[in-house]
């Protein structure tokens, strides 16, 4: 892992450099969240967007798989993107991945949208994992952390492709009836517990129910298909693309694709053998669209490997060379 | 927070108390005398459940179901040493259909991260068989006492003063969403288990050092589940095969966050060379907030860094209870 020095902000060098998965310097991160949120301030809650456009749902943290999304699917400029949230937790390279998402934000505005997730919180990220990997990576007395958290309240809360698709990252809330009453949300502040913001970002869809249920964990919801006929009939909605949930296949279409949820981390948390997609909308007619699905970068399991014996020095010396690592048998003279 | 820690603590004892159902004779006269006192509070039954019941049976079990689902499967990694052979199918999470095919045998949504295709299977001609697999772990979770998030009080009042909606208050189908399960393997022959009243039998730390060569090594998920990032539950299971033994570790980790750390050991060890095999379960607990101070000694910058190490975890909870069983084949 190599931290960049430089002081001054050059987007192209930013690029570059993440693209090699060099982590950019403190002082460049901190003038990137103001310049990043100098753009998003002026977005409302919901940003208008139209096709064609590729949905891309939860990548947390798992930078080479975010990297082979774009050899799949296109780079920025060429090809333009709707990100539904969750970038950071679990994986090992938060910091790169929502990194090289804002430097993108910045560089192409028009090119890219970034919906806030569950996990773009400061609760939820000391829990999982992003706040850890930013004291790991750059010392406990930098500010990254902080930097990015506040940046995450810039975010906007959904999208609407060709004013017929809506975009979400988790699902719709009791509280949300039309359109109106996410516009009048006051987002730019920590995720709630509670309330319209926190559904958006939490509930999920079941086909077991038709309104709305509530979760046996004692809080949060599940919507079932008349809340979804409703809220799509009331405000002239075909369809609704969210993401939140792992499935195995990469995507799962619910109620013959009123929703669906794409999921675009491939192998979670390096373990799953899950496949991940994302979604290319080409045009604004019904069916032209497809979920492209794809298995993890090859890297990622490397990095997997190289992480796992991260705390044995000599291992990481001896193996600098990465094949070298993938040849070892590991055993576990676990108790 | 004081008290959300302390009702889900109370909430612990009572269903731990709740399952001491002994199922046969030998438990009678039973008095674990040899085990550390448990800590939780008065309100926990001291002697602890000896129950078999956890243990499935293909007789106490409509076993079809399984072999529905896993037969299509080849295992993938295999070993045979003296006269045991050890078989692991080790697989992604499961599809769609089949995961349909889980919530109907189960009637519970199940964890996220679902492993239904690996399983570990060790068997001794017709002797002995046991095997480790998700399906038959979340059929043993205990729904009777359920735990709630940490915030949930607050997210309920909230509902009973604004509820717009008129969306019913109470929970449609519960379930024990941290998928606590006393699981400890699913027999299918040989089912003559000893219970061991006087500590006798232990775990020989001597045949499992690091100079008897590990000659078969795999570790398996079999579920884990994210709680909606209120925490994780994660069931594991691992084995290594040496020449004269094995040992076998199933590990049930819950994290709530806020509200408790637990977790469930259960050690499956064979002594190819005497045939004695051991089933050892041992159950660990904190609430968060005493767990989340020990962390902070260790640790202040990043003491929930600790709390996702599950090793440092399992150093660091109370053992509240742990029986072993044993037999000879």
């Amino acid at each position: 892992m190599t931290i960049d020095t430089a002081e001054v902000l050059d987007l192209d060098r930013c690029l570059e450099k993440l693209y090699a998965g060099t982590l950019l310097s403190e002082r460049v991160l901190e003038s990137l969240s103001f310049k990043a949120k100098e753009i998003m301030i002026g977005y409302k809650n919901i940003v208008e967007v139209s096709s064609p456009i590729t949905i891309v749902g939860d990548i947390h943290g798992q930078f080479y798989d975010l990297l082979e999304i774009f050899k799949i699917g296109g780079y920025i400029p060429d090809t333009n993107y709707l990100f539904l949230g969750d970038y950071v937790d679990r994986g090992y390279h938060s910091i790169e991945t929502i990194s090289l998402l804002i430097v993108l934000k910045i560089k192409y505005p028009n090119r890219i949208t970034l919906i806030r997730g569950n996990h773009e919180s400061r609760q939820i990220t000391t829990n999982y994992g992003f706040y850890t990997e930013c004291i790991t990576k750059y010392g406990v007395d930098s500010k990254v952390w902080s930097i990015f958290t506040d940046l995450f309240d810039f975010l906007v809360l959904s999208a609407i492709i060709d004013n017929k698709l809506f975009c979400i990252h988790g699902g719709l809330s009791p509280n949300i009836q039309d359109i109106q009453s996410i516009s009048v949300i006051d987002r730019f502040k920590e995720i709630p517990h509670d309330g319209a913001m926190a559904d958006l970002m939490w509930s999920d869809p079941d086909v077991e129910i038709l309104n709305f249920r509530n979760s046996s964990r004692g809080a949060g919801y599940q919507f079932g298909i008349n809340v979804v006929n409703k809220f799509l009939k009331l405000n002239g909605f075909e369809k609704i693309y969210r993401a939140h949930q792992l499935c195995n296949d990469g995507y799962q279409i619910f109620w013959k694709g009123k929703v669906n949820t794409v999921w675009s981390a491939p192998n979670y948390c390096y373990r799953c053998g899950n496949k991940a997609s994302i979604l290319e909308i080409m045009g604004s007619e019904s069916d032209n669209f497809r979920f492209n699905v794809f298995d993890a970068s090859p890297d990622s399991e490397k990095e997997l490997i190289e992480i796992e014996d991260n705390n044995n020095e000599e291992w990481n010396e001896l193996n600098n060379n990465r094949s070298m690592i993938k040849k070892a048998a590991y055993v576990e003279y676990f108790m | 927070m004081d008290n959300l820690a302390q009702s889900a603590r109370l909430s612990h004892a009572a269903s731990i108390a709740s399952r001491n159902r002994p199922v046969n004779n030998n438990n009678k006269n039973h008095d674990n005398n040899n085990l550390p006192p448990p800590t939780v509070s008065s309100t926990l039954n001291t002697t602890f459940p000896i129950s078999k019941s956890n243990i499935i049976t293909s007789s106490s079990n409509d076993s079809n179901d399984d072999d529905n689902i896993i037969t299509n499967y080849k295992p993938t990694s295999s070993i045979t040493i003296k006269n045991f052979k050890i078989d692991c199918w080790k697989y992604p999470i499961l599809n769609e259909n089949e995961i349909k095919n889980f919530e109907k045998i189960l009637n519970f949504p199940i964890p996220e991260m679902i492993f239904g295709n690996n399983k570990i299977s060790i068997s001794n001609d017709d002797k002995f068989n046991i095997s480790f697999n998700a399906l038959d772990a979340l059929k043993l979770v205990n729904h009777d006492d359920l735990i709630k998030v940490s915030y949930s009080n607050d997210w309920i009042n909230n509902k009973l003063k604004n509820n717009i909606n008129n969306i019913p208050m109470n929970i449609h189908n519960p379930f024990n969403w941290t998928y606590e399960t006393l699981y400890n393997g699913s027999i299918n022959s040989g089912n003559d288990w000893k219970i061991d009243t006087n500590d006798s039998i232990k775990i020989p730390i001597e045949k499992l050092s690091i100079n008897n060569k590990i000659k078969f090594f795999i570790d398996l998920p079999l579920f884990e589940d994210e709680l909606a990032d209120n925490g994780i539950s994660s069931l594991n299971v691992k084995i290594r095969v040496m020449d004269n033994c094995l040992l076998l570790l199933q590990r049930l980790f819950i994290r709530v966050d806020d509200v408790l750390l637990k977790i469930i050991d259960t050690r499956l060890f064979i002594d190819f060379i005497d045939n004695l095999i051991i089933n050892e379960q041992k159950i660990k607990f904190n609430n968060y907030k005493d767990i989340l101070n020990i962390a902070k000694l260790e640790s202040n910058n990043d003491p929930k860094k600790l709390l996702r190490d599950i090793q440092w975890c399992c150093d660091n909870l109370n053992l509240i209870e742990s029986k072993r069983l044993y037999m000879n084949i």
